[in-house]
């Protein structure tokens, strides 16, 4: 861990010495697929055991499916949206249901990330982008937050389902993109999902 | 008849009761302590525009239009070619001010005018000719906004057609800082008001939202997903030199400064529910923010004087609170969401929601009251006040 800060840190011009407890993360700013950089951001996640984060990861088999314990690597790169094009239809009926204000995934809509891991498996050209959704009952940049963490949990189990990392990018639309209308439970549990887009390359 | 009046007048009491239990924009009634009284005050021999802009600063900052008997301040004046306002304190007969604007449309003078009464009383400063940015949806898209704390004088900064969210200004009120998903993913973006110049700051893989600049416009606090949860980070104004701040597996949201550049206030779902924790600007431990009596804390706001954190509590609606900067007892002021500071530490404009569609209002603090920012663009949210 310290040797790996103290790389990064011989390794970028103006990358401040890190204070005690928290860790300088070098910014990149494209956002073009950069294979050899997928790796780059490995120093910052063991902080993510630390004094905040729960409990560790301890590598046996009993683990909480998205609990935030099993990313390890962080988030690498993210498509170019004019390098693939998206097909949303796909998997469309593999959509995630989430419980209220929760961003793990259930036992019960398990075997939807393991059809779109399967699909994945049989179509290694393509890639994946998770969209995480929320109901209209919370604020709109806490909704963001968590339907980001909807579609991370959703990406842990395909990364423990044997799913590459640089392969699946995640995505929050908040409460901006409802799948239905309405105020009701109906609506709501509708709304609170995760949602497949599968990402063909165009070349 | 005398019986008969009477009567009537505890019809007419018991009915002003019941309109205004039911009204909750103007009482809310379940909190524990009332709001203080509006100061009363008499406008007299302004017309037109002038006019309505001068009675609706003074009502916002606390004020009440009254008839020149009842009232205790008195402000008269003319509007036919300049501005003029001579404003009394009738019972102690004291000249407070006497004076005229010029150089301005009719419509700045009047607020110049209304801002130099609200300091002459209120010893607070004016926040009449400051700015607001938000948010306006068209369809499931939307633009970010600039008017003048008033809704007037609307300017779409953006024209990109996608969804935007969570401007910040930057001191100075020179640049903005907001998410777009104008390139397919929500990345955060610094854009310079006068030029049209925008950059961003940060497009990382997964959320990049929420950005937050410091008092003194150095660095920016935001919400990054990089590191495989949505945590706090904070980096240098052009987005170099990121610190990571928070590193739970639940997701952090919405950060605020403190006025001194200290810390950061931000909400965590860490406990299982959405609650705000404060965290050192440097970096440390997360410490919770106590918000006895409400829950479901998230959008905290830090008050320029650094005294009070008003945020948005979530029981069934959504509510507007406030609660000591060093937690405590958590105050509900109105019915609504997302509310931010004026420059005076007092006033705060938040969202509402009436009939399915969101709008601006604006809220006294100290006596509660509410008064809506008359804007015909569709939904409005997220707003941010200048300061």
């Amino acid at each position: 861990m310290l040797l790996l800060a103290v790389f990064l840190a011989v390794g970028t011009a103006g990358c401040k010495k890190s204070p005690k407890n928290v860790t300088t993360i070098e910014g990149r700013r494209d956002i073009s697929p950069r294979p050899d950089n997928l790796n780059g951001l490995k120093v910052n996640t063991d902080g993510r055991n630390g004094v905040n984060s729960g409990t560790p990861f301890n590598g046996n088999d009993n683990v909480k499916i998205g609990s935030g314990n099993l990313d390890p690597s962080g988030l690498g790169s993210r498509p170019n949206p004019d390098d693939v094009t998206e097909d949303p239809l796909i998997l469309a009926s593999q959509t995630v249901s989430f419980e209220y204000d929760k961003s793990s995934v259930k036992s019960s809509e398990r075997s939807k990330v393991e059809a779109a891991a399967a699909y994945l498996k049989n179509e290694p050209r393509f890639l994946l982008k998770v969209e995480g959704h929320c109901d209209e009952r919370g604020t709109d940049e806490y909704n963001r937050a968590l339907g980001e963490r909807r579609a991370l949990s959703i990406r842990e189990y395909l990364l423990t389902l044997g799913v590459s990392a640089d392969r699946v990018t995640t995505i929050s639309y908040g409460k901006d993109r409802p799948a239905v209308q309405g105020h009701d439970e109906a609506a709501y549990s509708q709304n609170r999902r995760g949602a497949f887009v599968v990402l063909k390359p165009k070349q | 008849m005398s019986n008969h009046w009477t009567l009537l007048l505890t019809i007419w009491v018991g009915l002003a009761t019941v309109l205004r239990a039911q009204d909750p924009v103007i009482d809310i009634s379940n909190t524990a302590d009332g709001g203080v009284k509006q100061i009363p005050i008499f406008v007299g021999g302004y017309t037109g525009e002038v006019g309505q802009v001068l009675r609706f600063d003074l009502e916002v900052a606390g004020f009440k239009i009254v008839a020149e008997d009842s009232a205790q301040y008195s402000l008269s004046g003319r509007n036919e070619t300049e501005v003029e306002g001579r404003l009394t304190d009738r019972l102690s007969k004291a000249s407070l001010l006497a004076k005229r604007y010029t150089d301005a449309s009719p419509r700045t003078q009047a607020h110049a005018l209304a801002d130099d009464v609200i300091s002459a009383i209120l010893h607070t400063p004016g926040f009449c000719r400051t700015k607001i940015a938000f948010k306006t949806e068209h369809g499931s898209s939307g633009e970010i906004s600039i008017a003048d704390y008033d809704g007037h004088n609307v300017v779409e900064l953006t024209k990109d057609r996608a969804i935007v969210a969570a401007p910040a200004w930057a001191p100075g009120r020179r640049s903005l800082f907001y998410t777009s998903y104008r390139a397919g993913y929500p990345d955060i973006y610094s854009h310079v008001i006068a030029t049209g110049e925008r950059k961003p700051v940060a497009r990382y893989a997964g959320l990049n939202t929420s950005a937050a600049i410091s008092p003194d416009g150095r660095r920016i606090a935001m919400i990054l997903s990089k590191a495989g949860s949505p945590d706090l980070f904070v980096s240098d104004i052009d987005g170099s030199n990121l610190l990571q701040l928070t590193k739970t597996k639940e997701d952090e949201s919405s950060p605020c400064w403190s006025p001194d550049g200290s810390k950061i206030c931000v909400v965590s779902r860490l406990s299982g529910t959405p609650a705000l924790y404060t965290v050192s600007a440097r970096g440390g431990e997360m410490t919770r923010l106590r918000t006895a009596g409400v829950t479901r804390c998230t959008e905290p706001d830090w008050s320029p004087d650094g005294k009070t954190i008003v945020f948005t509590a979530q029981m069934g609606g959504f509510q507007i609170c406030i609660v000591p900067a060093t937690g405590g007892e958590a105050k509900l002021v109105a019915d609504g969401e997302d509310p931010s500071w004026a420059p005076n530490s007092r006033t705060v404009i938040f969202v509402r929601r009436t009939k399915g569609q969101r709008s601006l209002s604006l809220l006294d603090v100290p006596t509660k009251r509410v008064k809506n920012i008359p804007l015909n663009l569709g939904n409005c949210s997220q707003p941010a006040w200048a300061k």
